[in-house]
C-alpha cells in the first residue's frame, strides 16, 4: 500500500467500514509512515471533536403531538391514501415490517377494543391503535424501553407518583415466575398510563394500568395470532395484559394481579 | 417518542438550519412514509425513514427556491446553498453571535453548517447518526464510493475551516504570536 492508497482507505478504516484484512494493511502502512500516521491522528481527532461538540438538535416541545395532529388533519381533509391505511399507519408507527406486523396488528386491534376507545370519535380508533402498537412493541424491544428499572415495588411505585394520577400497585412475582423488570409512562388517548414490564421465561409481558371510570368487569380473554390479551377493570383501574406467553401461565399471573388489586 | 423521530428532526434541522422548517420537513416525511410504507422492506427502518426525510427536504427546498425566485423576480436555478450561506453570513454578522463564536463548540457547529449540502448531509449522517457507509449510500441514493469521496472532502473542508477559525480566535484574543496548543 502506498500513501495515496492509504489516504483513501484511512476514512473507511477509522469509520470502522473496512474488512479486518484491509484494516490490517492500513494499520501496517500507518505504523511505518510518519506522514500517514499524522494524517490518521488528525482525522481521528477531527472525528472525536465533531462527535463531542456538534449539536444534535432536539425536537421542540409538542413535536410528536403535532405530528399526530397532522396525520389526523390529513385524514380529516380527505386524504384517501392515508385514511385507507390504518394498519399500515400503525405498522409504521411501530416500524414493524408487514410480515411481522399483520399478526401483531390483529392482536392489537383486539387490545384496542378492550381498552374501550371511543369508536364514534373520528380518528380515535386509529390513534389508540397507533399508540397501543407502539407501546406494545416498545416493551418487546430487547433494548427495553424501561424508565424505572427495578424489581422492587418500593422503587417502582413511588417512581410513578406524580407521573400518573393513580396508584400503580406494581408488585414483583419472581417466585411465581413473573419477574418485574420495571416500568415506564405511556400516553393512551391523551391520558398517562403505566406500562409495567415483566419477564416470564423467554416471554415479555406488558401490563398496562390505566384509570377507568367504567364499571368493574371480569377478565376478558382473546387469543389472536400468537398473542394473548386479557383486560379487566377493578377499583377504578383498568389492567390490560399483553404477551405471547402460554394461556395457563397468564391465567396464573392474572390471578396473582387480581388477588392483590 | 416515535421511532427515529429524533434522528429525523436532527437531520432536517441540519439541512434546513431552522427548527420550524425542520419540523415542516419531518411532518411531510412522516405522512409520506405512512403512505408509502409498503416500499419499506423491513431491513433498516432508520435509513429508510431518513431517506424520506432527505427527499422531503429537497422538495421543500425546491418549493422555497421557486417562491424566492418569484419574489425576487430572478431565475429559479439559484442553488439553496447560496441561501444557506447567506443565512450563515447574517448569523455571523449578528452581534449576539460574536461572543458565541469564541467557543470551540460554536466553531464546530458553524463549520458543519457552512458546508455545502452534499457534504453536510454525509457528515451529519456519519458523525451524528452513526450510519454505515452502506446506509448513507441508501439515504442519499449515491454509490458507496461517492459516500467515501464526499466524506473525505467534507472532512478536509472542516479541518481547514476549524484550523482557520482557531487562528482567528487566537488573533482575536491578541495572543496570535504565542498561540500554540
Amino acid at each position: 500500500m502506498n500513501c495515496s492508497e492509504c489516504r483513501l482507505a484511512l476514512h473507511a478504516h477509522l469509520d470502522g467500514q473496512l474488512e479486518v484484512a484491509n484494516s490490517r494493511v492500513v494499520d501496517e502502512h500507518v505504523a511505518g509512515c510518519a506522514a500517514c500516521a499524522e494524517e490518521s491522528a488528525a482525522l481521528r481527532a477531527l472525528g472525536e471533536r465533531l462527535r463531542a461538540q456538534a449539536e444534535r438538535p432536539e425536537p421542540p416541545a409538542g413535536f410528536e403531538e403535532r405530528l399526530r395532529a397532522s396525520l389526523r388533519a390529513a385524514v380529516a381533509a380527505g386524504d384517501a391514501a392515508l385514511a385507507a391505511r390504518p394498519v399500515r399507519r400503525a405498522a409504521f408507527v411501530a416500524f414493524v415490517p408487514r410480515r411481522v406486523f399483520v399478526p401483531l396488528a390483529a392482536a392489537v386491534l383486539v387490545l384496542a377494543w378492550f381498552a374501550g376507545f371511543e369508536a364514534g370519535r373520528p380518528g380515535a380508533r386509529e390513534r389508540t391503535l397507533d399508540q397501543l402498537v407502539a407501546l406494545h412493541v416498545r416493551s418487546t424491544n430487547p433494548s427495553g424501553a424501561i424508565e424505572v428499572a427495578s424489581s422492587d415495588r418500593h422503587t417502582v411505585n413511588p417512581w410513578f407518583q406524580g407521573r400518573v394520577p393513580f396508584g400503580v400497585g406494581a408488585r414483583d412475582f419472581a417466585e411465581q415466575g413473573f419477574a418485574l423488570l420495571g416500568g415506564r409512562v405511556e400516553t393512551l388517548d391523551g391520558a398517562p398510563v403505566a406500562a409495567l414490564v415483566y419477564r416470564h421465561g423467554a416471554h415479555v409481558v406488558t401490563v398496562v394500568v390505566a384509570r377507568s371510570a367504567v364499571a368493574d368487569s371480569e377478565p376478558r380473554w382473546s387469543d389472536e395470532a400468537g398473542y394473548r390479551l386479557v383486560a379487566w377493570r377493578a377499583a377504578g383501574l383498568e389492567r390490560i395484559v399483553v404477551s405471547d406467553a402460554d394461556r395457563a401461565g397468564l391465567e396464573a399471573f392474572v390471578a396473582l394481579l387480581r388477588a392483590g388489586s | 417518542m416515535l421511532p427515529h423521530a429524533r434522528a429525523a428532526f436532527s437531520l432536517a434541522h441540519w439541512l434546513t438550519r431552522d427548527a420550524h422548517d425542520a419540523e415542516d420537513v419531518v411532518q411531510e416525511a412522516w405522512l409520506r412514509a405512512i403512505k408509502y410504507f409498503e416500499s419499506f422492506d423491513g431491513s433498516d427502518a432508520r435509513a429508510w425513514f431518513l431517506m424520506i426525510v432527505r427527499n422531503a427536504f429537497h422538495r421543500w427546498n425546491e418549493r422555497r427556491a421557486r417562491a424566492d425566485a418569484v419574489r425576487a423576480g430572478k431565475s429559479s436555478d439559484d442553488e439553496s446553498d447560496r441561501d444557506v450561506a447567506a443565512a450563515a453570513a447574517s448569523r455571523a454578522d449578528d452581534p449576539a453571535r460574536l461572543a458565541e463564536r469564541a467557543s470551540e463548540r460554536a466553531q464546530v457547529n458553524r463549520a458543519i453548517g457552512e458546508l455545502p449540502l452534499e457534504y453536510r448531509e454525509v457528515v451529519v449522517l456519519r458523525e451524528l447518526e452513526g450510519l454505515s457507509y452502506k446506509e448513507i449510500a441508501a439515504v442519499v441514493s449515491i454509490p458507496i464510493g461517492t459516500v467515501m469521496s464526499r466524506l473525505a472532502r467534507a472532512r478536509e473542508r472542516l479541518r481547514d475551516r476549524l484550523a482557520a477559525s482557531g487562528r482567528d480566535d487566537r488573533d482575536a484574543r491578541g495572543g496570535g504570536a504565542e498561540a500554540r496548543s
